[in-house]
């Protein structure tokens, strides 16, 4: 388990997570949600000690992260930023075997193999295992990343953003490999969403941060309430129940549009001949 | 795609063999060249330490400029870009200056060696540290570059002064020693030189996978379980204990380990750096070896470190001119 208790990320004078706690247990996918700058990447990136905190303990499998030999966390602790970028020339095989570093040094053994061929079927990399990093389409990129995590077969697994770039089918399909690690395999996965709709129809529970605090804590049916989401993102908008599932109809919020309360800008000025 | 890939990686690294081969017959060349019994000793006593002298400055400086790059994620990195050289020319600048041309740290060479060594690492490694491991979000490269040349910029202009003031017989020894030369070498410094550099090069050597992991970014390497701010800080003193021994040998030798890197770099299919630390060794020395010999043959005035950086500017410039393919 995860447990997180009055975290604190301070930048420079702007407190980005002002005392969060929350937990993830093993066996269950959580959902991170919220409006940009809600500070829910900077808590994946605190928990996977990417940045450091300045208050608050977080504990993984009951050891405070600061304990941690880095190593022995990264055998353990899976964790991906948004949209990663990499300058090398590898290809997604060889991308895919760094997330066996953590075990092997980099000398892979048989297991490591094993691990690498399962990530790239879970990921669909298989037609494009040999092709070079920088020659993918955003997508492409991003699933032979979350292949990698995948590889490193750690219990806890925190994913910034995984569905950025992702056509409709990659998006289903690695919300249901991450379900399927969860449930069947007993990981705790973290994601930060940014759809909610893929919160509602994947995750066990839902997080949503604003403005650095936790605003709602739960699972998908006490979530997803027009009054959660309005104290969420800030925007009213009709939550309806399409098959067994609460869907958010986002898109129909109404707006307030500044450009439309403006007057007109005359873009063709007429220039006054001189002389 | 996977044929194309391994055909071309055999390729390279068969051309970089051939490099290699071609590098030996050279010095044989070098070294054999005149060579009878009679004078033997004397020519071999001069030409092996300027040989070794050479090979180790070269691939201590080409070693090096790969390591900062692959750890500042920045391909025109280097040692000299960060001040190193310019430190050198201050302090050997600075030692005239205050205690003359007959100071004892200029005229016993192991001593000189030594003290200048000590002053660049710590330097290097302090400035380095404090700014890697402190700024750990994205502003920090620049930060750490943008310091590195104002750092530079200062160096030199406080060596230009002092140049300027100090007794014109003094700054003739100033301008002896903070030219590149590998005949100024002083054979006894060799021995001290080579294990420390050898020492440094192995530390790099055995970390070639964590190189390759630091390679994928800082965060990246941190999820992937290395220790980041402890590998970073051992292999940046490593690349700048090999920098400095260069310098305090033979002489600053700016873009060197630019030019050297970013062929290598761009040559390359592999980003292994079990193979690029390889190739820059070899690529590094014939270069050096290249212009020294054609500068030999050709009786040419014209200093190393001048034919180096005027070499090493336009095989800089058609390399990225011709751009990533």
């Amino acid at each position: 388990m995860i447990d997180i208790d009055q975290i604190v990320k301070r930048y420079g004078t702007v407190d980005v997570l002002k005392g969060v706690s929350m937990e993830f247990r093993l066996g269950t996918l959580t959902a991170l949600i919220g409006a940009n700058g809600s500070g829910k990447s900077t808590l994946l990136s605190a928990v996977g000690r990417l940045v450091p905190h300045e208050d608050g303990v977080v504990n993984v499998a009951g050891e405070p992260l600061t304990r941690w030999d880095t190593r022995s966390l990264a055998q353990r602790l899976a964790v991906l930023r948004q949209s990663p970028g990499v300058d090398l020339r590898l290809t997604v095989e060889e991308l895919v075997e760094f997330g066996r570093f953590p075990h092997n040094k980099g000398v892979l053994t048989d297991d490591d193999r094993a691990a690498v061929e399962r990530a790239i079927r879970y990921l669909d990399l298989g037609a494009i295992r040999h092709a070079s990093i920088h020659t993918l389409s955003g997508g492409q990129k991003q699933r032979a990343f979350i292949a990698m995590v995948i590889a490193q077969d750690t219990d806890y697994i925190l994913l910034d953003e995984p569905l950025n770039n992702l056509d409709m089918r990659h998006a289903g399909r690695i919300m249901a490999v991450l379900t399927t690690l969860a449930h069947r395999d007993g990981r705790a996965v973290v994601v930060v969403l940014h759809d909610i709709n893929m919160a509602a129809a994947y995750a066990d529970y839902i997080v949503a941060l604003r403005d650095g605090t936790v605003v709602h804590a739960g699972d998908i049916d006490s979530t997803m309430q027009e009054s959660v989401m309005e104290r969420v993102f800030g925007v009213a908008f009709p939550v309806v129940q399409v098959g067994h599932r609460p869907f958010c109809i986002y898109h129909m919020a109404p707006q307030d549009d500044p450009a439309a309360q403006e007057d007109p800008v005359d873009r063709n000025p007429v220039v006054e001949a001189c002389c | 795609m996977v044929h194309a890939k391994a055909r071309s990686n055999t390729r390279v690294i068969l051309i970089y063999s051939a490099v290699a081969v071609l590098l030996l017959i050279m010095v044989t060349l070098y070294i054999g060249r005149g060579v009878t019994t009679t004078n033997a000793a004397y020519y071999l006593s001069r030409r092996l330490p300027k040989v070794t002298a050479m090979i180790l400055a070269a691939g201590g400086t080409g070693i090096a400029a790969l390591v900062f790059q692959t750890v500042t994620g920045n391909r025109l990195l280097t040692p000299s870009v960060m001040g190193i050289d310019a430190l050198f020319v201050l302090l050997q600048t600075v030692v005239v200056a205050l205690s003359g041309a007959e100071a004892v740290i200029l005229t016993n060479p192991h001593l000189g060696f030594v003290v200048s060594v000590v002053l660049m690492v710590v330097f290097a490694s302090t400035l380095l540290r404090v700014l890697f491991t402190r700024q750990q979000d994205g502003g920090g490269m620049t930060r750490v570059l943008l310091a590195g040349v104002v750092m530079g910029i200062l160096f030199r202009s406080v060596s230009g002064f002092v140049q300027m003031v100090i007794d014109p017989n003094e700054f003739t020894v100033v301008q002896d020693n903070i030219f590149a030369s590998v005949n100024n070498v002083s054979a006894p410094v060799i021995p001290l030189a080579a294990p420390i550099m050898a020492a440094a090069a192995l530390i790099i050597i055995m970390h070639h996978r964590v190189l390759d992991a630091i390679a994928l970014g800082r965060d990246q390497a941190v999820a992937l379980g290395v220790n980041y701010s402890r590998k970073v800080g051992l292999l940046i003193t490593a690349a700048t204990v090999l920098v400095a021994s260069a310098t305090a040998m033979v002489g600053p030798l700016p873009f060197m380990g630019l030019v050297a890197s970013n062929i290598v770099r761009h040559s390359m299919t592999s980003w292994r750096h079990r193979t690029m630390v390889f190739a820059v060794t070899i690529t590094g020395v014939a270069i050096l070896m290249g212009v020294e010999l054609v500068r030999d043959f050709t009786g040419s005035v014209i200093p190393l470190g001048t034919a180096i950086k005027f070499m090493g500017g336009i095989t800089f410039l058609a390399l990225l001119l011709r751009g990533e393919q």
